[in-house]
Protein backbone atom coordinates (compact mmCIF):
# COMPACT_ATOMS: atom_id res chain seq x y z
CA UNK A 1 0.00 0.00 0.00
CA UNK A 2 1.43 3.68 -0.90
CA UNK A 3 2.23 6.15 1.52
CA UNK A 4 0.03 8.68 1.70
CA UNK A 5 0.57 12.49 3.55
CA UNK A 6 -2.48 12.16 5.20
CA UNK A 7 -1.61 9.11 6.65
CA UNK A 8 0.62 10.23 9.28
CA UNK A 9 -3.10 11.80 11.02
CA UNK A 10 -4.15 8.54 10.53
CA UNK A 11 -0.99 6.54 12.35
CA UNK A 12 -0.66 8.67 15.05
CA UNK A 13 -3.57 7.87 17.19
CA UNK A 14 -3.11 4.26 16.61
CA UNK A 15 -0.29 2.21 18.77
CA UNK A 16 3.56 2.60 18.67
CA UNK A 17 3.58 -1.02 17.45
CA UNK A 18 1.17 -0.21 14.42
CA UNK A 19 2.97 2.72 13.28
CA UNK A 20 6.81 0.72 13.37
CA UNK A 21 4.87 -2.23 11.77
CA UNK A 22 3.78 0.47 9.25
CA UNK A 23 7.24 1.69 8.71
CA UNK A 24 8.45 -1.83 7.88
CA UNK A 25 6.34 -2.91 5.23
CA UNK A 26 7.05 0.88 3.32
CA UNK A 27 9.94 0.86 0.38
CA UNK A 28 11.63 3.15 -2.11
CA UNK A 29 9.47 6.19 -3.00
CA UNK A 30 7.07 5.95 -0.30
CA UNK A 31 9.54 5.21 2.16
CA UNK A 32 11.75 8.82 1.83
CA UNK A 33 8.16 10.31 1.21
CA UNK A 34 7.09 8.74 4.76
CA UNK A 35 10.48 10.16 6.24
CA UNK A 36 10.23 14.02 4.55
CA UNK A 37 6.36 13.83 5.75
CA UNK A 38 7.49 12.96 9.27
CA UNK A 39 10.76 15.09 9.50
CA UNK A 40 7.89 18.06 8.45
CA UNK A 41 5.36 16.77 11.39
CA UNK A 42 8.26 17.08 14.15
CA UNK A 43 8.59 20.40 13.21
CA UNK A 44 4.54 20.94 14.53
CA UNK A 45 3.86 18.66 16.68
CA UNK A 46 4.17 19.66 20.38
CA UNK A 47 2.88 16.03 22.04
CA UNK A 48 5.60 13.74 23.71
CA UNK A 49 3.95 10.48 22.79
CA UNK A 50 3.22 11.78 19.36
CA UNK A 51 6.96 13.30 19.25
CA UNK A 52 7.76 9.93 20.12
CA UNK A 53 5.52 8.05 17.70
CA UNK A 54 7.15 9.84 15.25
CA UNK A 55 10.61 9.16 15.96
CA UNK A 56 10.22 5.59 16.43
CA UNK A 57 8.52 5.73 12.89
CA UNK A 58 11.63 7.72 11.36
CA UNK A 59 13.83 5.31 13.45
CA UNK A 60 11.98 2.11 11.50
CA UNK A 61 12.17 3.78 8.28
CA UNK A 62 16.03 3.91 8.76
CA UNK A 63 16.49 0.91 9.69
CA UNK A 64 15.23 -1.01 6.54
CA UNK A 65 17.22 1.47 4.04
CA UNK A 66 19.93 0.23 2.35
CA UNK A 67 23.13 1.54 3.68
CA UNK A 68 24.71 4.21 1.96
CA UNK A 69 21.51 4.90 -0.40
CA UNK A 70 19.64 7.79 1.37
CA UNK A 71 19.39 10.46 -0.76
CA UNK A 72 21.40 13.12 0.34
CA UNK A 73 18.48 16.19 0.87
CA UNK A 74 16.13 13.48 3.18
CA UNK A 75 19.58 12.61 5.13
CA UNK A 76 19.77 16.41 5.63
CA UNK A 77 16.61 17.09 7.22
CA UNK A 78 16.38 14.01 9.20
CA UNK A 79 20.02 14.68 10.74
CA UNK A 80 19.03 17.93 11.13
CA UNK A 81 15.86 17.36 12.99
CA UNK A 82 17.26 14.44 14.91
CA UNK A 83 20.35 16.07 16.06
CA UNK A 84 18.05 19.13 17.79
CA UNK A 85 15.66 16.67 19.62
CA UNK A 86 18.84 14.98 20.60
CA UNK A 87 20.60 18.36 21.95
CA UNK A 88 17.32 19.99 22.99
CA UNK A 89 16.22 20.31 26.94
CA UNK A 90 12.37 19.92 26.54
CA UNK A 91 12.45 16.87 24.43
CA UNK A 92 11.78 13.24 26.76
CA UNK A 93 14.67 10.89 27.58
CA UNK A 94 12.04 8.34 25.59
CA UNK A 95 12.24 10.49 22.38
CA UNK A 96 15.76 11.32 22.53
CA UNK A 97 16.72 7.72 22.57
CA UNK A 98 15.03 7.45 19.78
CA UNK A 99 16.44 10.20 18.00
CA UNK A 100 19.92 9.21 18.78
CA UNK A 101 18.89 5.41 17.53
CA UNK A 102 17.85 7.22 14.49
CA UNK A 103 21.05 9.21 13.82
CA UNK A 104 23.12 6.06 14.30
CA UNK A 105 21.37 4.38 11.80
CA UNK A 106 21.69 7.82 9.77
CA UNK A 107 25.60 7.64 9.27
CA UNK A 108 25.10 4.22 8.04
CA UNK A 109 22.62 4.80 5.42
CA UNK A 110 23.26 8.55 4.21
CA UNK A 111 24.86 8.57 1.15
CA UNK A 112 26.25 12.07 1.96
CA UNK A 113 25.86 15.05 4.18
CA UNK A 114 26.57 18.96 4.20
CA UNK A 115 28.68 20.40 6.29
CA UNK A 116 26.28 21.88 8.42
CA UNK A 117 24.77 18.54 9.25
CA UNK A 118 27.53 17.32 10.18
CA UNK A 119 28.50 19.62 12.93
CA UNK A 120 25.16 19.10 14.03
CA UNK A 121 25.29 15.80 14.13
CA UNK A 122 28.94 15.78 16.23
CA UNK A 123 27.53 18.15 18.14
CA UNK A 124 24.35 15.93 19.01
CA UNK A 125 26.62 13.22 19.60
CA UNK A 126 28.81 15.21 22.13
CA UNK A 127 25.55 16.15 23.81
CA UNK A 128 24.71 12.46 24.00
CA UNK A 129 27.45 11.29 25.52
CA UNK A 130 27.54 13.91 28.33
CA UNK A 131 23.76 12.84 28.80
CA UNK A 132 22.29 11.83 32.64
CA UNK A 133 20.25 9.12 30.79
CA UNK A 134 22.61 5.86 30.94
CA UNK A 135 20.80 4.61 27.86
CA UNK A 136 21.44 7.66 25.92
CA UNK A 137 24.99 7.79 27.12
CA UNK A 138 26.43 4.61 26.97
CA UNK A 139 25.09 4.13 23.33
CA UNK A 140 26.57 7.22 21.87
CA UNK A 141 29.97 6.50 23.83
CA UNK A 142 30.08 3.03 22.67
CA UNK A 143 29.19 4.07 18.73
CA UNK A 144 30.71 7.30 18.90
CA UNK A 145 33.46 7.52 20.88
CA UNK A 146 34.63 11.49 21.82
CA UNK A 147 38.66 10.26 20.72
CA UNK A 148 38.57 8.15 17.96
CA UNK A 149 34.84 7.87 16.58
CA UNK A 150 35.86 8.32 12.68
CA UNK A 151 38.58 5.65 12.84
CA UNK A 152 36.40 3.58 14.64
CA UNK A 153 33.45 3.58 12.47
CA UNK A 154 35.50 3.88 8.99
CA UNK A 155 36.18 0.30 9.55
CA UNK A 156 33.34 -0.83 8.42
CA UNK A 157 31.99 -2.10 5.73
CA UNK A 158 32.94 0.12 2.56
CA UNK A 159 29.16 0.18 1.82
CA UNK A 160 28.69 1.59 6.14
CA UNK A 161 31.52 3.45 5.90
CA UNK A 162 30.63 5.59 2.98
CA UNK A 163 28.36 7.80 4.99
CA UNK A 164 30.18 7.48 8.10
CA UNK A 165 33.30 8.91 6.43
CA UNK A 166 31.28 12.01 5.48
CA UNK A 167 29.90 11.98 8.56
CA UNK A 168 33.54 12.79 10.23
CA UNK A 169 34.76 14.71 7.58
CA UNK A 170 35.99 13.19 3.73
CA UNK A 171 38.83 11.35 3.73
CA UNK A 172 39.80 10.97 7.47
CA UNK B 1 40.51 -20.12 48.04
CA UNK B 2 40.45 -18.28 44.78
CA UNK B 3 42.93 -16.09 43.68
CA UNK B 4 40.32 -13.51 42.26
CA UNK B 5 42.60 -10.86 40.40
CA UNK B 6 44.21 -13.61 38.11
CA UNK B 7 41.05 -15.04 37.06
CA UNK B 8 38.44 -13.82 34.48
CA UNK B 9 34.87 -13.51 35.27
CA UNK B 10 34.43 -16.56 33.72
CA UNK B 11 37.01 -18.28 35.04
CA UNK B 12 35.83 -17.54 38.41
CA UNK B 13 32.33 -18.56 37.85
CA UNK B 14 33.41 -21.86 36.43
CA UNK B 15 35.00 -22.87 38.97
CA UNK B 16 32.39 -21.96 42.09
CA UNK B 17 29.54 -23.67 39.72
CA UNK B 18 31.78 -26.18 39.26
CA UNK B 19 32.63 -27.02 43.04
CA UNK B 20 28.92 -26.36 43.81
CA UNK B 21 27.88 -28.92 40.94
CA UNK B 22 30.24 -31.43 42.48
CA UNK B 23 29.50 -30.44 46.04
CA UNK B 24 25.65 -31.71 45.55
CA UNK B 25 26.10 -34.26 43.05
CA UNK B 26 27.84 -36.37 45.90
CA UNK B 27 25.57 -35.56 47.83
CA UNK B 28 27.61 -33.26 49.90
CA UNK B 29 24.81 -30.37 50.61
CA UNK B 30 26.58 -28.69 53.41
CA UNK B 31 30.01 -28.53 51.11
CA UNK B 32 27.96 -27.20 48.30
CA UNK B 33 25.86 -24.53 50.35
CA UNK B 34 29.43 -23.57 52.22
CA UNK B 35 30.85 -23.37 48.19
CA UNK B 36 27.31 -21.09 46.98
CA UNK B 37 27.60 -18.93 50.19
CA UNK B 38 31.71 -17.95 49.69
CA UNK B 39 30.25 -17.59 45.70
CA UNK B 40 27.06 -15.52 46.66
CA UNK B 41 29.16 -13.55 49.41
CA UNK B 42 31.82 -12.32 46.63
CA UNK B 43 28.86 -10.95 44.78
CA UNK B 44 30.59 -7.78 44.31
CA UNK B 45 33.47 -9.67 42.21
CA UNK B 46 30.73 -11.36 39.79
CA UNK B 47 27.98 -10.21 37.44
CA UNK B 48 24.52 -11.25 38.77
CA UNK B 49 23.49 -13.27 36.22
CA UNK B 50 26.77 -16.02 37.11
CA UNK B 51 25.50 -15.96 40.51
CA UNK B 52 22.26 -16.94 38.99
CA UNK B 53 23.64 -19.88 37.33
CA UNK B 54 25.63 -21.28 40.61
CA UNK B 55 22.49 -21.38 42.64
CA UNK B 56 20.49 -22.81 40.12
CA UNK B 57 22.89 -25.72 40.09
CA UNK B 58 21.68 -26.33 44.17
CA UNK B 59 18.38 -26.02 42.72
CA UNK B 60 18.04 -28.84 40.43
CA UNK B 61 18.41 -31.58 43.49
CA UNK B 62 14.71 -30.19 44.42
CA UNK B 63 14.48 -33.35 47.16
CA UNK B 64 16.93 -35.51 48.81
CA UNK B 65 15.86 -37.75 51.79
CA UNK B 66 13.12 -35.61 52.15
CA UNK B 67 15.28 -32.62 52.35
CA UNK B 68 14.14 -29.42 50.25
CA UNK B 69 17.51 -28.38 49.36
CA UNK B 70 16.37 -25.76 47.39
CA UNK B 71 13.91 -23.68 50.41
CA UNK B 72 18.01 -24.63 53.16
CA UNK B 73 20.42 -22.96 49.73
CA UNK B 74 17.46 -20.29 49.16
CA UNK B 75 17.23 -19.00 52.90
CA UNK B 76 20.88 -19.34 53.21
CA UNK B 77 21.95 -17.50 50.74
CA UNK B 78 18.88 -14.39 51.19
CA UNK B 79 20.82 -14.16 54.58
CA UNK B 80 23.84 -13.88 52.30
CA UNK B 81 22.92 -11.00 50.05
CA UNK B 82 19.93 -10.07 50.42
CA UNK B 83 19.06 -11.94 46.31
CA UNK B 84 15.97 -14.14 46.34
CA UNK B 85 16.51 -17.08 44.16
CA UNK B 86 13.15 -18.17 42.69
CA UNK B 87 12.32 -22.11 42.65
CA UNK B 88 11.93 -23.13 38.72
CA UNK B 89 8.50 -24.70 38.18
CA UNK B 90 6.16 -25.16 35.04
CA UNK B 91 4.12 -23.10 36.83
CA UNK B 92 6.49 -20.34 36.85
CA UNK B 93 5.47 -18.22 34.08
CA UNK B 94 1.69 -18.56 35.16
CA UNK B 95 2.73 -17.73 38.61
CA UNK B 96 3.95 -14.36 37.78
CA UNK B 97 1.29 -13.19 35.40
CA UNK B 98 -0.76 -12.92 38.19
CA UNK B 99 0.82 -9.22 38.85
CA UNK B 100 -1.66 -6.45 38.39
CA UNK B 101 0.39 -3.94 37.47
CA UNK B 102 3.77 -3.22 35.97
CA UNK B 103 5.43 -1.32 39.38
CA UNK B 104 4.92 -4.88 40.65
CA UNK B 105 6.26 -6.21 37.75
CA UNK B 106 9.11 -4.46 37.41
CA UNK B 107 9.60 -5.45 41.94
CA UNK B 108 8.71 -9.03 40.90
CA UNK B 109 11.40 -9.30 38.05
CA UNK B 110 14.55 -9.58 40.33
CA UNK B 111 13.11 -12.55 41.37
CA UNK B 112 12.09 -13.96 38.41
CA UNK B 113 15.22 -16.36 38.13
CA UNK B 114 15.24 -19.46 35.88
CA UNK B 115 17.27 -22.07 35.45
CA UNK B 116 19.91 -22.01 31.93
CA UNK B 117 21.63 -23.84 30.21
CA UNK B 118 24.43 -26.22 32.26
CA UNK B 119 27.13 -23.54 32.95
CA UNK B 120 29.55 -25.34 31.34
CA UNK B 121 27.54 -25.28 28.06
CA UNK B 122 27.73 -21.76 27.78
CA UNK B 123 30.01 -20.69 24.92
CA UNK B 124 33.39 -18.66 25.97
CA UNK B 125 33.06 -16.75 22.65
CA UNK B 126 30.36 -15.30 23.53
CA UNK B 127 30.54 -15.38 27.22
CA UNK B 128 34.03 -13.95 27.44
CA UNK B 129 32.82 -10.56 26.09
CA UNK B 130 30.00 -9.87 28.52
CA UNK B 131 31.70 -11.40 31.59
CA UNK B 132 35.10 -9.07 31.30
CA UNK B 133 33.26 -6.41 30.71
CA UNK B 134 30.88 -6.28 33.14
CA UNK B 135 30.29 -2.22 32.89
CA UNK B 136 29.96 -2.13 29.54
CA UNK B 137 26.74 -4.61 30.07
CA UNK B 138 25.28 -2.49 32.69
CA UNK B 139 23.51 -0.04 30.62
CA UNK B 140 22.57 -2.24 27.61
CA UNK B 141 19.24 -2.40 28.38
CA UNK B 142 16.09 -1.46 26.57
CA UNK B 143 13.29 0.12 28.47
CA UNK B 144 9.69 0.15 28.14
CA UNK B 145 8.80 3.60 27.60
CA UNK B 146 6.55 5.25 30.60
CA UNK B 147 4.99 7.38 28.03
CA UNK B 148 3.86 4.25 25.60
CA UNK B 149 3.06 2.23 28.66
CA UNK B 150 0.87 5.26 30.27
CA UNK B 151 -0.76 5.31 26.42
CA UNK B 152 -1.32 1.75 26.48
CA UNK B 153 -2.77 1.93 30.07
CA UNK B 154 -5.05 4.37 29.39
CA UNK B 155 -6.74 2.20 26.25
CA UNK B 156 -6.53 -1.06 28.13
CA UNK B 157 -3.70 -1.95 25.68
CA UNK B 158 -1.21 -2.90 27.55
CA UNK B 159 -0.09 -6.78 27.90
CA UNK B 160 1.98 -6.87 31.08
CA UNK B 161 -0.35 -9.24 32.69
CA UNK B 162 -0.98 -11.16 29.68
CA UNK B 163 -2.11 -14.39 30.23
CA UNK B 164 -1.15 -15.97 26.79
CA UNK B 165 1.78 -18.58 26.36
CA UNK B 166 5.37 -17.39 27.00
CA UNK B 167 8.18 -19.93 26.30
CA UNK B 168 11.33 -20.05 27.33
CA UNK B 169 13.45 -21.01 24.69
CA UNK B 170 15.34 -23.48 26.23
CA UNK B 171 12.71 -25.87 26.79
CA UNK B 172 11.70 -26.28 23.68
CA UNK B 173 15.12 -27.19 22.48
CA UNK B 174 14.76 -31.27 22.04
CA UNK B 175 18.09 -32.90 20.48
CA UNK B 176 19.46 -29.69 19.01
CA UNK B 177 16.10 -28.46 17.63
CA UNK B 178 13.78 -26.02 18.36
CA UNK B 179 10.80 -27.64 18.66
CA UNK B 180 6.86 -26.84 18.08
CA UNK B 181 5.10 -26.13 21.50
CA UNK B 182 1.95 -27.36 20.08
CA UNK B 183 3.78 -30.69 19.10
CA UNK B 184 6.85 -31.18 20.56
CA UNK B 185 7.89 -34.09 17.69
CA UNK B 186 7.74 -31.64 15.27
CA UNK B 187 10.56 -29.14 14.83
CA UNK B 188 9.28 -25.18 14.77
CA UNK B 189 8.76 -23.38 11.53
CA UNK B 190 8.02 -19.29 12.61
CA UNK B 191 8.48 -16.74 10.63
CA UNK B 192 8.59 -12.56 10.50
CA UNK B 193 5.32 -11.16 10.33
CA UNK B 194 5.71 -8.88 7.33
CA UNK B 195 2.44 -9.67 5.00
CA UNK B 196 1.34 -11.59 8.19
CA UNK B 197 1.89 -14.89 5.83
CA UNK B 198 2.93 -16.63 9.25
CA UNK B 199 2.59 -15.42 12.81
CA UNK B 200 5.74 -14.17 14.23
CA UNK B 201 7.54 -15.58 16.78
CA UNK B 202 8.80 -12.56 18.96
CA UNK B 203 11.60 -12.74 21.42
CA UNK B 204 13.53 -10.68 24.26
CA UNK B 205 16.69 -10.82 26.27
CA UNK B 206 16.73 -10.24 30.15
CA UNK B 207 19.54 -8.93 31.79
CA UNK B 208 20.56 -12.12 32.92
CA UNK B 209 20.52 -13.79 29.36
CA UNK B 210 17.46 -15.55 29.73
CA UNK B 211 15.83 -15.92 26.51
CA UNK B 212 11.89 -15.69 26.30
CA UNK B 213 9.63 -16.12 22.84
CA UNK B 214 5.89 -16.18 22.43
CA UNK B 215 3.75 -16.37 18.92
CA UNK B 216 2.60 -12.70 18.52
CA UNK B 217 -0.40 -11.47 19.35
CA UNK B 218 -2.95 -8.94 18.40
CA UNK B 219 -3.03 -5.70 20.67
CA UNK B 220 -5.91 -5.21 22.43
CA UNK B 221 -7.09 -8.87 22.47
CA UNK B 222 -7.54 -11.06 25.32
CA UNK B 223 -4.16 -12.89 26.22
CA UNK B 224 -2.42 -12.10 23.16
CA UNK B 225 1.20 -11.95 23.72
CA UNK B 226 3.48 -8.98 22.90
CA UNK B 227 6.77 -8.05 23.59
CA UNK B 228 5.82 -6.32 26.93
CA UNK B 229 4.50 -10.01 28.43
CA UNK B 230 7.61 -11.86 27.99
CA UNK B 231 9.59 -10.44 30.81
CA UNK B 232 6.32 -8.79 32.18
CA UNK B 233 7.49 -5.52 31.35
CA UNK B 234 11.00 -5.22 32.60
CA UNK B 235 14.18 -3.81 31.06
CA UNK B 236 15.49 -6.08 28.28
CA UNK B 237 19.03 -6.40 26.31
CA UNK B 238 17.44 -7.23 23.24
CA UNK B 239 14.17 -7.44 21.63
CA UNK B 240 12.67 -8.36 18.18
CA UNK B 241 11.39 -11.07 15.85
CA UNK B 242 13.14 -14.46 15.55
CA UNK B 243 12.62 -16.91 11.85
CA UNK B 244 12.95 -20.31 12.61
CA UNK B 245 12.96 -22.95 10.11
CA UNK B 246 12.62 -26.73 10.65
CA UNK B 247 13.71 -25.87 14.62
CA UNK B 248 17.13 -23.89 13.41
CA UNK B 249 17.28 -20.15 13.74
CA UNK B 250 17.44 -18.24 10.45
CA UNK B 251 17.09 -14.52 10.95
CA UNK B 252 17.42 -12.69 13.93
CA UNK B 253 15.26 -8.88 13.79
CA UNK B 254 15.41 -6.19 16.04
CA UNK B 255 11.77 -4.96 15.63
CA UNK B 256 10.16 -3.85 18.82
CA UNK B 257 7.77 -1.02 18.92
CA UNK B 258 7.55 -1.54 23.01
CA UNK B 259 11.29 -1.39 23.53
CA UNK B 260 12.30 0.68 20.33
CA UNK B 261 14.75 -1.37 19.16
CA UNK B 262 14.03 -0.73 15.43
CA UNK B 263 17.87 -0.83 13.82
CA UNK B 264 19.67 -1.14 16.80
CA UNK B 265 21.17 -4.62 15.82
CA UNK B 266 22.87 -2.67 12.78
CA UNK B 267 24.26 0.17 14.98
CA UNK B 268 25.26 -1.48 18.40
CA UNK B 269 27.53 -4.56 18.65
CA UNK B 270 26.65 -5.15 21.93
CA UNK B 271 22.45 -5.81 20.66
CA UNK B 272 24.22 -8.69 18.31
CA UNK B 273 26.24 -10.09 21.39
CA UNK B 274 23.37 -10.42 23.97
CA UNK B 275 21.27 -12.49 21.26
CA UNK B 276 24.27 -14.32 20.68
CA UNK B 277 25.33 -14.89 24.37
CA UNK B 278 21.48 -16.05 24.85
CA UNK B 279 21.01 -18.68 22.44
CA UNK B 280 24.39 -19.59 22.46
CA UNK B 281 23.97 -20.32 26.14
CA UNK B 282 21.38 -22.57 25.32
CA UNK B 283 22.50 -24.33 22.47
CA UNK B 284 20.32 -23.36 20.15
CA UNK B 285 21.20 -23.96 16.52
CA UNK B 286 21.40 -20.88 13.93
CA UNK B 287 21.91 -21.00 10.39
CA UNK B 288 25.61 -20.12 9.21
CA UNK B 289 24.97 -17.37 7.33
CA UNK B 290 22.91 -15.88 9.91
CA UNK B 291 25.44 -16.67 12.52
CA UNK B 292 28.09 -14.75 10.42
CA UNK B 293 26.03 -11.64 10.54
CA UNK B 294 25.53 -11.47 13.72
CA UNK B 295 29.19 -12.03 15.05
CA UNK B 296 30.00 -9.95 12.29
CA UNK B 297 27.39 -6.92 13.78
CA UNK B 298 28.51 -7.80 17.42
CA UNK B 299 31.96 -6.91 15.72
CA UNK B 300 33.57 -10.31 15.95
CA UNK B 301 34.39 -10.29 12.45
Amino acid sequence: MSWKATELDALLPRDVDDIVERGRTLGGKDRTSALRDSIARLQTSADPLDRLKIVLFVQTLLAFVTDGKLAPSVAEAVASKLSHIVDSTSDPEEVKRSALSGLALLVLKATELTTSANTRMLAAFKAARDSRDPGIRDFARRTFPADRAHTRRSRSAPSEGSGVLLLHGRGK
Amino acid sequence: MFQFEKLTWRELCERCAGRIEKAVGRGNYGRGIDALLHFACQSRFAPSHSRVAGIQRLQRPRKVAGCDMTDEVSSEANKCDGWTPRRSTDHDLAAQRTCASAAQCRTRRVAHLRPHAPFQDLQRSSLDFCLTKPALWRNLMFTYDRLKEASRRARNEDHCSSKGLVFELGRLLVDGLIRDPADRAAPLTAGLSVGKHRQALIYAVDENFAIHVGFDGVRGTSDAVKHETLFHNADVRAAGELEIKAGVVVEVGDISGTYGTPGRIQTDPLFAEAVLTALDRLGVPIERGERRRLERRAGKR
